[in-house]
């Protein structure tokens, strides 16, 4: 118990007297580790009589939290003072830069067109691959736009040879993909790919990229159309998104619609983006045409389908606030650092 | 399409109050009409009121002017000086009193004329912006008698007037290219009544059937004893009708008329080219005034141009036809291009006398052909391209009469022509009620489809089934008229009933049903997995055209057999730069690291993964392969080298061949291979081809100084191309788990001194096959080159790993494996360094 009681004295004074955090470790292993002296104390109790044994075993263990947190304090004191010579010496500058190379970044359009992709993958679409260099066949006339139709007029193509065009839309891959997959049903997926129109100005590249949507199933309305695109429209834009559709004109669809969605940059008052009407056009689409759905294989008294096609590029300079569509394929360092 | 607002009022009542305008616009977009704009042609006008001329003089010292004195009601009494010479005392005129303004907003101040001050201008058509031509610009204004002196004339001459820009897609262009058309729809969705235009002035005996309905071929009246009309390409037209007017007064039309035209965009010309033009306007139904004593023979022939026919058209141009053509033709000779435009030698002058008016209707493709191919787009041919009611010719000469007589440019004689050549009945289409539901998407009885159809002037009824007219195997029978061409079967019609029933009220609902098994195609998902590790090593992701211009390959130097010169040409290019289809990734890579370094920005590390495309033969037959190409380029600085610690190296071979290793690694392609190679643009020395299992991947190296200078670059510039298609089928979708190791390893270091010309990879190849099995790891870790190995010599150290499966290995194990492993590199000519 006296041995106990000088440990003590002798303790405090140390923990009191210690100059470094060095010091103090040594300390605490020197009382309180595993060899220490009050551990060793500790372990000679068998030694006494059965009597002493409870009292000297509690003062131990008081003995021994009240070092420990001697030396917690102490510890904090010292971190307040100022810094020792050895400290001094291993001092780095923390400001100064990480010197691992910084990853390289994804190309603005390349994001959009996977974040599309998800959500869509997400909503139970496959997604399905297509050509970019097609057939007249399959670019146009199996999508109801037959040679001389007005509707050519809107889409001006680059052309390989009498019968073989640079794709001016995504939409081949519905005739592909329903020949692939008929009968059976449903026909659920999407294609995002290159795309090419002979138009080049401030909001037209003659090389874009669209996403294409097509669902064949029974029963299918333009209730669905206008569900799926709400459902894509508050995952992409936000939860409070809501969307509007109005009638348009598609040669491969009918019912066609064109479809608005509530401006995420205004939350719908009116800004620069969405012109001020507090809506932002977004994409085409309809009830798959059914002559398309004949060309597909499939019969449209049985069953019908939505379609869509979105522009990708748009979204991407939408997203990063890119207002010329030809700076997404100049690859300006300036650009591509910024976003 | 333009819409005057004052001028749609003729024909369907609009709200005055703004907001209730503005909200019927924004139900007619919804109901599909894009409005663009609303322009205010006339806008700037202001302080524009009625003045009554009480005096006119001569100017005292100005011959040429007068001055008059003019009564402004309350605004009191002006003195204004004018030029013009065609108002006299008790005359009623349009002026702008000094600080007002006229359209387009240029202020009208005081001004003197030698003495005598005009407080403001008397306005002439022009001026106001009402007019075209001497006349227009020549006279003042004369308002109607009993206007009263003070009334403001910015409403009085409709200067406050609206118009819409319509953006019509093809199926509204076919019923909504004119002001009528427009009219029905803002009735539809308004609810208010349409008031049809008046035909004109009854002569009965031109009453009969207006519709195409029945082939036939009429010829009545004066008009039909005076001229004759044959339809010889009854493919190309199927209807021809005319009229024939005398007494004709070529002058201006009046202003109200000119105004109307100013604001659908069109340029007033005289009354009777104004009136046809009018009713073009009004009806959507084009119209073509000849001067009927130019026609020789007297009569219409509507044929094939022949080969090489020329005609001057109205516009001055001489333009050659062929067979492709339809021509309006006289006995003789071509007089106009069949719903394009007229021809000079029948045109109207001011001598014409007699006027034969042309109102048909002509095949939309053939319009379309001739019109591209002479480049000659007309309000005209716009109209018949996109769709012209067949039904509606008569009406529109009937129109055009009653406006000829009301404004004096022509009496018509009795009788018309009318040959209906091919007749177009109505439709009549029948679609199943549950279709309509099923894909409106909305729960819409067969009665309110019958009811909303008839908003759009749709006769509809249903026929019921066996289960009532809701239940199953019930038909809606709708009549379509001739106007309405884009309805062709049961989907138009839902798109019809979905637009007037409102696509807002549709409520979305999501899909159920099957669902595939979803995933991205393995080619996707590896260029995105590939994407990520590259931008790992600090690599941007680039995305350049498809094509570039042909000179791209002799900026390459490439020789005249190379294989990306095998590229596929577009036809019809906008720019040199779109020439070729690209073969490889590399030009446009290289541009835009031209195009930045043009910037100031040289330290450039990027990729590009995307397609080129492979003909398999040129001129292309089939469709060419579209593989998918993996393309990095270096240059300046390493990535992440620029910094604080002074490391700031350039870009390396090595650099690049460990961004290739990486990736190839990342997608488990095993025994990559390296191999020195040559490409045109590379650096001999520098260059390697890249292979796999045997299989050519591809190539890195240092463009060279040439090529580099080529695109405004300064070297070092690695690039690197390889087949992305080839490693996908290589890689392997993972690899297995063999076990921890149960026994401990054994560390070595053996330095070799080799020769220079024998490479790396063969001196680690004979190391792995003379370490044998045990040998389970060997790592390059020096090369040294210098004073202490000799000249013509490298020293490259290695670490071995040495681990037996079966038992912890022995030091004598070990050695005695590094002896054989110092054997065989004897025989290669390598000698153990001394350590
Ligand atoms: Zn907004």
């Amino acid at each position: 118990m006296k041995r106990l009681a000088e440990l003590g004295r002798k303790a405090r004074s140390e923990v009191a007297a210690a100059g470094d955090p060095d010091a103090l470790r040594e300390l605490e292993l020197r009382y309180l580790g595993r060899r220490g002296e009050l551990t060793l104390i500790l372990r000679s109790l068998g030694d006494l009589s059965p009597e002493e044994r409870p009292a000297a075993g509690q003062q131990s263990n008081q003995l021994r939290r009240e070092l420990t947190e001697l030396i917690g304090a102490r510890a904090q004191e010292m971190r307040a003072l100022p810094e020792s010579k050895s400290e001094a010496t291993d001092r780095l500058d923390v400001t100064l830069p990480g010197t691992l190379p910084s990853p390289g970044r994804a190309h603005p359009l390349m994001r959009v067109w996977q974040e599309v992709e998800d959500i869509f993958l997400g909503m139970g679409f496959d997604v399905v691959e297509g050509n970019e260099i097609e057939t007249d066949y399959f670019n146009f006339e199996a999508l109801n736009v037959p040679r001389d139709h007005p509707a050519r007029d809107m889409q001006d193509s680059f052309y390989v040879s009498r019968d073989i065009v640079l794709r001016t839309q995504t939409s081949p891959v519905q005739i592909r993909m329903m020949r692939q997959m008929a009968p059976k049903l449903p026909v659920r997926l999407v294609h995002a790919g290159r795309v090419f129109r002979r138009d080049d100005d401030i909001t037209h590249s003659p090389m874009f990229h669209q996403v294409e949507g097509l669902l064949v199933d029974r029963g299918i309305g333009l209730q669905h159309l206008k569900g799926v695109l709400l459902e894509f429209a508050r995952r992409f834009y936000g939860a409070e998104t809501q969307v509007r559709m109005r009638p348009s004109y598609f040669p491969f669809t009918e019912p066609s619609a064109e479809v608005d969605v509530t401006c995420a940059w205004c939350r719908g008052k009116g800004c620069r983006v969405c012109k001020g009407t507090g809506w932002v056009e977004i994409l085409g689409a309809g009830m798959v045409h059914p002559n398309v759905l004949r060309h597909g294989g499939y019969d449209p008294e049985q069953v019908t389908g939505f379609a869509f096609g979105m522009g990708l590029d748009r979204q991407a300079q939408l997203r990063f606030e890119i207002d010329n569509v030809r700076l997404l394929f100049v690859n300006d360092w300036r650009l591509l650092g910024q976003v | 399409m333009r819409v005057s607002l004052s001028w749609l009022r003729d024909y369907v009542d609009l709200p005055s109050e703004k907001a209730q305008l503005q909200a019927l616009l924004g139900r007619l977009e919804m109901a599909g009409l894009t409005i663009d704009a609303i322009e205010q042609p006339w806008a700037g006008a202001r302080g524009i009121s009625a003045g009554l001329v009480l005096r006119v003089q001569k100017h005292p010292e100005l011959d040429k002017l007068l001055v008059a004195d003019v009564d402004l009601g309350p605004a009191g009494k002006v003195t204004l000086v004018s030029g013009a010479g065609n108002f006299r005392a008790g005359d009623i005129v349009p002026v702008v009193a000094a600080g007002g303004a006229l359209p387009g907003g240029q202020t009208i101040g005081p001004v003197e004329f030698k003495g005598i001050v005009s407080q403001g201008m008397m306005c002439s058509a022009a001026e106001l912006g009402l007019g075209h031509g001497t006349e227009a610009e020549d006279r003042i204004v004369i308002l109607p008698a009993g206007t009263a002196p003070g009334t403001d004339c910015i409403s009085l001459l409709g200067l406050d007037d609206e118009v819409l820009e319509l953006d019509l897609t093809p199926n509204y262009a076919v019923f909504c290219q004119s002001m009528l058309g427009v009219a029905r729809e803002v009735a539809a969705v308004s609810g208010a009544a349409l008031r049809e235009p008046a035909p004109g002035t009854g002569d009965h005996a031109l009453t009969g059937p207006a519709s195409s309905s029945a082939a036939r071929d009429l010829a009545s009246g004066e008009a039909g004893q005076a001229a004759a009309v044959v339809i010889a390409a009854p493919e190309l037209c199927d209807r021809y009708s005319g009229a024939l007017f005398e007494d004709v007064v070529v002058g201006p039309s009046p202003l109200w008329m000119q105004r109307r035209l100013i604001a659908g965009g069109l340029r007033p010309l005289n009354s009777l080219v104004d009136v046809t033009n009018y009713v073009m306007l009004e009806l959507g139904q084009p119209l073509h005034a000849f001067d009927f004593d130019t026609l020789s023979g007297r009569r219409i022939v509507v044929r094939r141009a022949a080969h090489g026919e020329r005609l001057v058209s109205l516009d001055g141009t001489e333009r050659e036809l062929g067979p492709d053509d339809l021509a309006i033709a006289d006995a003789d000779r071509a007089v106009a291009i069949a719903g394009v435009m007229g021809g000079a030698n029948t045109e109207i002058s001011p001598t014409t006398r007699r006027v034969f008016l042309e109102s048909a209707h002509f095949a939309p493709i053939s319009v379309r052909r001739t019109s591209r191919r002479l480049g000659l787009r007309t309000e005209a041919s716009i109209r018949f391209e996109k769709g012209v009611d067949p039904s509606g010719t008569v009406r529109a000469i009937e129109r055009a009469a009653g406006l000829f007589s009301e404004i004096g440019a022509a009496r018509r004689v009795s009788g018309v022509i009318d040959v209906v050549a091919a007749a177009t009945t109505p439709m009549t289409v029948r679609v199943s009620t549950d279709y309509v539901r099923t894909l409106a998407g909305a729960p819409i009885a067969g009665a309110q489809m019958v009811s909303l159809l008839a908003t759009l002037g749709l006769d509809a009824s249903v026929e019921p089934g066996p289960a009532g007219p809701d239940g199953a195997g019930s038909t809606l029978r709708v009549e379509v008229p001739t106007r309405r061409s884009d309805i062709e079967g049961g989907a138009d019609i839902v798109e019809e009933i979905a637009r007037a029933y409102g696509y807002d009220r549709i409520e979305p609902a999501l899909p159920s049903g099957g669902m595939p098994l979803t995933a991205r195609p393995a080619r996707r998902a590896a260029t995105m997995a590939a994407g990520q590790v590259l931008r790992g090593y600090g690599l941007d992701e680039l995305v350049t055209f498809s094509y570039h211009s042909a000179a791209e390959f002799d900026r390459l130097m490439l020789p005249p057999d190379h294989p990306w010169r095998l590229s596929i040409p577009l036809a019809n290019p906008m720019t040199e730069d779109q020439a070729r289809m690209r073969t490889s990734l590399v030009p446009n890579l290289l541009r835009v690291l031209g195009y930045n370094a043009g910037y100031g920005v040289t330290d450039l590390h990027a990729f590009e993964i995307n397609r080129v495309y492979l003909p398999q033969s040129l001129p292309l037959t089939d469709l060419p392969s579209e593989p998918l190409r993996v393309a990095i380029v270096l240059t300046g600085t390493a990535p992440g080298a620029a910094n604080w610690r002074g490391g700031d190296g350039p870009v390396d071979f090595y650099l690049l061949k460990g961004v290739i290793e990486g990736l190839a690694e990342s997608m488990r392609l095993d025994n990559l291979s390296f191999e020195p190679g040559t490409a045109a643009f590379t650096r001999r020395g520098r260059t390697a081809t890249i292979s796999c299992d045997d299989r050519a991947l591809g190539w890195l190296g240092e463009l060279t100084a040439d090529a580099a200078a080529g695109y405004g670059l300064r070297p070092p510039v690695y690039l690197a191309e390889l087949d992305f298609e080839t490693m996908i089928e290589l890689s392997g979708p993972y690899r297995v788990f063999r076990g921890l190791p149960r026994f401990p390893a054994v560390q070595r270091d053996l330095a070799f001194v080799v020769p220079d010309d024998l490479p790396a990879a063969r001196v680690t190849r004979i190391i792995a096959e003379a370490g044998g099995e045990t040998l389970t790891d060997l790592r390059l870790f020096d090369v040294y080159r210098g004073a202490q190995v000799g000249a013509g010599k490298r020293s490259l150290a290695f670490a071995l790993t040495f681990r037996s499966p079966e038992q912890t290995l022995t030091d004598e194990q070990v050695d005695l494996t590094c002896a054989q492993i110092v054997g065989r590199m004897a025989d290669a000519g390598g000698v153990l360094r001394a350590q």
